[in-house]
Order: C-alpha cells, then sequence, then structure tokens
C-alpha cells in the first residue's frame, strides 16, 4: 500500500474545487464571471480559492491560488477571487468550516430583493438552512464586506449577500454545495408559491417545534 | 536563458558612430521591470543634471517591456525617455502600433542613444545588421512622407519611428511619429532626436519571442476575455474610440474650452465622439493584438477638405486640444491640423495650447495682427489655426516664439500673459481640467514629466471607479480635497508597473492578474506587492532625477488659472484648487509617499526601495 504526503489530498481537494464549480455553473448558479469556491484540509491556516475574472465554466486545478488566513496569496499565479477577504474571515471565525461558496443564485438574492425572507416552507429549509439572515449591502471585494459577512456568519450555514449572491459554508465541499443548492430549491418553491398565493402555509407548528426552539427559525 | 526579455540593449553613439550591445542582468530587471522602469534607470545613472537637453550627453531612449509584442493583449507599445527640452528634467513619451514589436523581434529590448550625429542619419536595425545611414535625402520631410519613402527603399516590413521638420528645428514640443500617425508626443522627444541629427530608427525583426510558458497563458487569457472585455471604458473605446468620452467630460466640466477659461460651450456636439464616428470615420484599427480598436480611419467627406484621409484619426485629447480649446467647432479643420501636426511631428496636445494661448494673447490686445504674421487670431478661426500649426512646425513668426513651448513663450511675451499659460513644470496641460476632478490637479502638481494626465488615472477613482486588488475600495468624491494624496501614489506606482512592463492602460485588466502573466512570460516569480514596489521604485527614481535637475516642492504646481478662477457655468462651477488646497493635497501626497516637506525622499524611503546602498 502506497504512502500518501499531504500534497496529494491537496491535489484531490484542488481536483474537487474544480468539479463543485463546474456542477454550480452547470446548475445556473455560478455564472461565468460571477461566484466563487475555496476550501481547505481540516484545520490548515491556508486555502485553496478560484481565481476571479477566469470563465467560471473551465477552471483547472493549476488556476486556483493559495492564500493564508489574511488573505494573502502564498501560492498560484492567477487572481485570486475578489472575495478572498471574506473566505478568510470565515474560516478565522469557524474552525468548523473547511469550504465557503459563494454562489449568485438567482431566485434566492431575487426574493432578498424583494425583500421576502427565506421560510420553512419544506423540513429542508427549515432543518438545512435554519435561519437565512440577509447582510447588507457593501461593495464586492472590499474589507467593509468581509467584516459583514464574518458578523453574520456565526452559527449560520447560508447567507443572502444583497444585491449580490448568497454564501453557503461547509465542513467539506459537499456540505457547502449543498447548502446553496437548497438555498435555491427553497426559494424557487417560495416563488412559485407567491406567483399563486401571497400568504403562504408553512410546516405545522408542532411539526416545527423543536426546529424552531433550536434553531431559533 | 531570459524568457520575454530580449536581453540586449543596443547601444548608440552618433558622436563617435560606435554601435555596442549591452546586456542587463536579472537582478536590475526584478527591480525595474523593463520598459520605462529601465529607462528611468538609466538616464538616472547616466545623464547628469549639468547636461542640457539638447547636448549629445543626453541620452534618447527607446524601450519596450518583457510582455511588448507577445500575446499578452494591449503590448503594442514602447516609451521614449530623455530629459526634457521643456522641463529640463524627466521626459517620456508612448505611442503603440506595431514599430515596438518590431524591435524586439529584431532582438533588443531597447536602444539608448547618445551622441550627436555631424550630418543627418536615420538608425537602421535589420536583426543583428546595425548600422547608421545617411539621411540627407529625408532631412526636411514630414514624419509620413519620410515612412512612405523608407518603406520604398527598403521595403513595406521594415516599421519607422521618425521625426518630421519640426523635431529638426529643436520645436520643444516635437513628437515622434511611429506607424503612419501614432505618436510618442509628450515631452519634446522628437526635438531631443533633432539635436542629434537623428531622422529616424527604423526596424525589422524576424525573431520569436520567448515566453516561459506560452500554453499557460493562451490557456488563462482565452478565459479571462469575458471580463476584460466587460470593463465600462473598454466597450466605449471599442465602440467609439476614446472620443466616445468627450461628451462625458463635458459633462463633468473637465473637457476644456477656450483655453480652460469657459464651462459651457453650445458646439460641443458638434465635435463629440458621436457626431465625430457619425461623419466621418471610416473604419477601425487596432495596435498589435489588441481587441479593443481604438484607433479611427477617417476621410473628410465636404469642401473644402474633401478626400482628405487620416489612417489615425484624432482621439480625445487632439479633438479637444484643437477643437473646445480653441473654439474650433469644424471636425475636418481638426483632422486637417491633425495631419498638419503629424506632418511637422508636433505633439497636438502641446500645439493646441500654444495656439489656445495665442489667441488669448490677441483677444486681450497683448498681441496684435502684426505680432501674429497678420492673422486674426479670433477663437476658432480656422485658418489662423492651421497656419499658426505651419509657422510653429517652421519656427516662423509667432510660430518661432510658441515653438518653445507656453512656458517659455509667456516668459517671452510678458504682460501678466504666464497667468493664462496652461502648463506645469514646462509642459503644457492636456485635456482634463483639474477644477473638475481635484486628484487629478494634485495628478498633475506632482508628476514627474509635468501635467500629465496618464501617470495614475486618478480620476477614473473620482468617477468610481474601485479598484480593489489594490485596496482603493471607495469612490473618492471629485470635488474633495482629502484622501487624494495617498490614492494617488497608490495609481501611480500602478502606472508605473503597466508602462514597464509594457501594457496598453486601456485594458482593463485588474492589477491582481499581472504579476502571474509576467512570471508566466519571464519565469521570474513575483506577486503583487513586489511588482507594486518596483512601480514605486520606479516612481521614485524618476523623482530623484527631477531632484538633481532642482525640481522640488516649489515646481508642484498648478497654473494661475486653475488656482485662481472658477468658471460662471458649467459642470466645475465656481470650483478652483487654492493654495491652501493644494498644499492640503501635497502634504498628504509626500507623506504617503516617504517624501520630506520639500518633496524630496527620505533616505529611509530610498533605502527600503534599494535605491540607497
Amino acid at each position: 500500500m502506497g504512502e500518501f504526503s499531504a500534497g496529494d489530498f491537496e491535489e484531490e481537494l484542488k481536483g474537487e474545487i474544480c468539479k463543485t464549480i463546474r456542477r454550480l455553473f452547470d446548475r445556473g448558479l455560478i455564472s461565468a464571471l460571477g461566484g466563487n469556491v475555496s476550501a481547505r484540509l481540516p484545520g490548515a491556516s491556508e486555502f485553496w480559492i478560484t481565481p476571479s475574472g477566469v470563465f467560471k465554466g473551465e477552471l483547472m486545478p493549476n488556476d486556483l491560488i493559495k492564500a493564508d488566513l489574511n488573505g494573502r496569496v502564498t501560492e498560484g499565479f492567477l487572481r485570486p477571487s475578489v472575495e478572498t477577504p471574506f473566505h478568510a474571515a470565515i474560516y478565522r471565525k469557524r474552525a468548523d468550516v473547511n469550504a465557503v461558496i459563494h454562489s449568485h443564485n438567482p431566485i434566492a438574492t431575487g426574493l432578498a430583493l424583494a425583500g421576502i425572507p427565506i421560510q420553512p416552507v419544506t423540513v429542508e429549509a427549515a432543518v438545512v438552512l435554519r435561519r437565512v439572515q440577509v447582510v447588507p449591502w457593501a461593495f464586492p471585494g472590499t474589507d467593509a464586506l468581509a467584516d459583514l459577512v464574518s458578523k453574520h456568519i456565526e452559527g449560520a450555514r447560508a447567507l443572502i449577500l444583497m444585491n449580490h449572491g448568497v454564501i453557503g459554508v461547509g465542513s467539506n465541499l459537499l456540505e457547502a454545495e449543498a447548502i446553496v443548492e437548497t438555498l435555491e430549491e427553497v426559494a424557487t418553491v417560495q416563488l412559485v408559491a407567491y406567483l399563486f398565493k401571497k400568504d403562504l402555509p408553512l410546516i405545522p407548528e408542532e411539526d416545527m417545534e423543536l426546529i424552531k426552539r433550536l434553531y431559533k427559525v | 536563458m531570459l524568457h520575454g526579455y530580449m536581453g540586449k540593449i543596443l547601444r548608440v553613439d552618433l558622436s563617435s558612430e560606435k554601435i555596442w550591445i549591452d546586456e542587463v542582468d536579472e537582478e536590475t530587471l526584478k527591480k525595474f521591470i523593463g520598459g520605462v522602469g529601465l529607462a528611468a534607470k538609466i538616464i538616472y545613472d547616466e545623464v547628469k543634471p549639468e547636461f542640457s537637453p539638447f547636448d549629445p550627453e543626453n541620452r534618447l531612449i527607446f524601450m519596450t517591456g518583457p510582455l511588448t509584442g507577445t500575446l499578452v493583449p494591449c503590448t503594442g507599445r514602447y516609451v521614449v525617455c530623455a530629459k526634457s527640452p521643456l522641463t529640463n528634467a524627466w521626459g517620456e513619451a508612448h505611442s503603440g502600433g506595431f514599430w515596438a514589436r518590431e524591435l524586439k523581434r529584431a532582438g533588443y529590448d531597447g536602444i539608448v542613444i547618445e551622441g550627436r550625429s555631424e550630418k543627418p542619419v536615420y538608425l537602421l536595425i535589420n536583426d543583428e545588421y546595425v548600422s547608421l545611414e545617411n539621411a540627407g535625402n529625408l532631412w526636411g520631410r514630414g514624419c509620413l512622407e519620410t515612412e512612405e519613402l523608407i518603406k520604398e527603399h527598403l521595403g513595406g516590413e521594415f516599421k519607422v519611428a521618425c521625426i518630421g521638420p519640426a523635431g529638426e528645428r529643436l520645436v520643444r514640443f516635437a513628437a515622434i511619429i511611429n506607424d503612419e500617425g501614432r505618436a510618442a508626443g509628450r515631452c519634446g522627444m522628437g526635438a531631443v532626436m533633432g539635436s542629434k541629427m537623428l531622422k529616424a530608427v527604423v526596424v525589422r525583426g524576424t525573431k520569436e519571442i520567448p515566453m516561459k510558458d506560452p500554453e499557460r497563458i493562451r490557456n488563462i487569457l482565452r478565459r479571462i476575455y469575458p471580463q476584460i472585455m466587460s470593463f465600462p471604458t473598454t466597450q466605449i473605446h471599442a465602440s467609439y474610440g476614446t472620443s466616445g468620452e468627450l461628451l462625458s467630460f463635458y459633462e463633468y466640466g473637465d473637457a476644456p474650452i477656450k483655453n480652460f477659461a469657459l464651462g459651457k460651450w453650445d458646439e460641443i456636439d458638434r465635435i463629440s465622439g458621436e457626431t465625430y464616428n457619425a461623419k466621418m470615420v471610416k473604419g477601425k484599427r487596432a495596435c498589435w493584438n489588441c481587441p479593443i480598436a481604438c484607433w479611427r480611419y477617417v476621410r473628410v467627406d465636404e469642401e473644402p477638405y474633401a478626400g482628405l484621409e487620416l489612417k489615425r484619426g484624432p482621439e480625445y485629447e487632439t479633438l479637444t486640444a484643437l477643437g473646445s480649446l480653441l473654439l474650433n467647432d469644424r471636425l475636418d479643420v481638426i483632422v486637417r491640423a491633425n495631419l498638419l501636426c503629424n506632418h511637422y511631428g508636433l505633439d497636438t496636445i502641446s500645439a493646441g495650447v500654444c495656439i489656445a494661448f495665442a489667441m488669448e494673447c490677441y483677444e486681450k490686445g497683448i498681441i496684435n495682427e502684426q505680432d501674429a504674421m497678420g492673422l486674426n487670431l479670433k477663437w476658432g478661426n480656422a485658418e489662423a489655426i492651421l497656419r499658426l500649426i505651419e509657422a510653429i512646425g517652421e519656427r516662423k513668426g509667432l510660430g518661432d516664439i510658441l515653438a518653445e513651448g507656453v512656458k517659455r513663450a509667456s516668459e517671452k511675451i510678458g504682460m501678466e500673459s504666464e497667468r493664462f499659460a496652461m502648463h506645469v513644470k514646462g509642459l503644457e496641460m492636456p485635456m482634463h481640467d483639474p477644477r473638475a476632478f481635484k486628484g487629478m490637479g494634485l495628478q498633475y502638481a506632482v508628476s514627474n514629466r509635468g501635467a500629465c494626465h496618464l501617470q495614475g488615472l486618478i480620476l477614473r477613482v473620482e468617477q468610481g471607479e474601485r479598484i480593489t486588488d489594490l485596496k482603493i475600495y471607495e469612490r473618492l468624491d471629485r470635488f474633495e480635497i482629502k484622501g487624494k494624496g495617498k490614492v494617488l501614489a497608490i495609481v501611480q506606482n500602478w502606472h508605473e508597473v503597466l508602462e514597464s512592463l509594457i501594457i496598453c492602460k486601456f485594458l482593463g485588466i485588474p492589477p491582481g492578474h499581472i504579476p502571474g502573466l509576467y512570471t508566466l512570460a519571464t519565469g521570474i516569480s513575483t506577486t503583487l506587492e513586489q511588482i507594486l514596489q518596483a512601480g514605486e521604485r520606479i516612481y521614485n527614481i524618476k523623482r530623484m532625477f527631477n531632484v538633481k535637475c532642482g525640481i522640488t516642492r516649489k515646481n508642484d504646481t498648478l497654473p494661475y488659472r486653475i488656482m485662481h478662477e472658477g468658471l460662471s457655468e458649467g459642470g466645475t462651477l465656481g470650483h478652483f484648487i487654492s493654495s491652501e488646497d493644494l498644499n492640503v493635497m501635497l502634504n498628504e501626497y509626500y507623506a504617503a509617499r516617504g517624501w520630506d516637506e520639500n518633496g524630496v525622499p527620505k533616505d529611509e524611503t530610498l533605502k527600503r526601495l534599494g535605491l540607497l546602498e
């Protein structure tokens, strides 16, 4: 049986980042120029992140950039995602998080613009997403946005960035991907319901008691 | 082996007719990158402050960068540097086209020319074959004609950068013209060339420019094009050329009118980018490997200039300098004036400012028709504009006085005319009124080459551009004074990087992409922090050259009109930059730069940048 080095795991991780962003791109949650994905080996003090401005449908492992928890580039050739500061801020704040996805979910972002909160319309909405807060507007790529995200990410799995997109975090890439995908699924259900009815039937109180008490949904 | 660079600097002493090759070590390249950075290092080391710009000892340097002529887009440019005859200090001018790539393909990163030939010559470079050729039959001829004759003689594949009669006659704002009308216009580099009796530099190259990892670069570029082409000004420049911004700048009160004395002009639409493109633009052209294609090929359809063609038609600066600045609303006259400037080899910006100055002297009664060779210099008079350009190019009459540049002309004419002589350090003001963007006022005041609109382009931040890679997160209010100094230092450093690599500033590529492209092109590993520090080093070595030439805080100033006169209408209504305002900006700027209160870099700053042993 051969031995593995940390480098092997890093290469595997970079490959997974590219697969993740490709799946999100194919699903329309990340666009050609919008969205970014990062991940780190559990507990690592550096993370790999996708480049900025490079067509998102065709990213390759050697396009990725490594940054430390202050957002400083330590490896790679391309321009790191402009949102590297908030990815770094999340890893600094959340030792349990090893993957961060910032996608441009059109329906979740649109509902926030309309002032409609994500509600417990399905069990997934409550269990998987918990309470989804909306982070007020700050210009993309700024330290101001990183500070706001850092303030809101405590205890959250998903956030909506006003006029911008969403963030999903997880202990690994698949979890973070599941979060942003679920967020869009729930938002879509709400959108469809709102097209026909304004007062939505939520999940019955008694079925939700535990969840509501725990998650403050 | 070096990549990106060709590894050779061609040296030519015109006095002794000696030609040799210098090699540049990797350490120097890391510190100064190439392009304007490498030229600054050579000038700082070799040009003593006591040399006058027209002394044979002055160096005239043509330099390319490590990305010049490569598959990285918008890399067709070169820079010419020398001690400037307008400012008696640092001078640089930039031009696009194809000449720069040809020089690299001939095997050279740059050319350093010193000495003075006894008779007119041109420098011929055909790969390794380099010689000085007799230019007796070319002397006296216009730039476009000179290029045609050389190509007829040697072949169309040769690229030509040359001077016209203005450079030969040492008009202090003479340009160097290449590729049928592209101009290295500013700072009188054509006059330095003329002082050396050098008519042209003619190149042909057949070599490949080596790249460390061209496949990777190609692959990356293919995928960042959607972002590059989405940059707002890229779309405007692609659609209209730089003239597409004219009306927008007019709304800000930025496009100068009547020698910076009016804020409103009802005829502005007649010279706008939209009118220009609709009336006379017949096609678009691009420099080497440029996806934007901002050149415009123009032809005049109406009399009296019907059939007049310009392969490189006027752009924003020229439309304004020869248009609104003179209250000239005739596009055909602007095209004709541009053609004359190309013929004589004149900087259209400086020419426009000098003519505007003469017209204002005339309006104020300081000069009369007799002084003006019988010309009626009333504002907008087409004949007067065209005749004055000829007189400057031929150094005749009033033209001979204006050929000295607006600073010296106003000193000669006197009668308080210096109050409306629009220059900084002797370089005529470009076509952005700093009362509209006060950061531009600071930029003009401190720029190493004098009134320079390109070294920093801080107006973009004042228009709302965020450059997150450079930590410029907030828009700066255009009329605000505070906060400008720090941001200006950052964008100036960045522009030194672009001018050293050399990449056109119109390429909307975020700074964060550049270190990777440089590393993959050259094999020299760098980061954004490192390359920005190189930019800071380059800016400071130019300043140190200027300090040697006597430039200090007293020279970091603005024209009287900008500091005392607000306009009664238009986008800058009432605003001006008082000396108190300027001092606040200078203090902040000097502090951000690590300079003392007199504008001299402190020893600790020079040590940090590796400029002081």
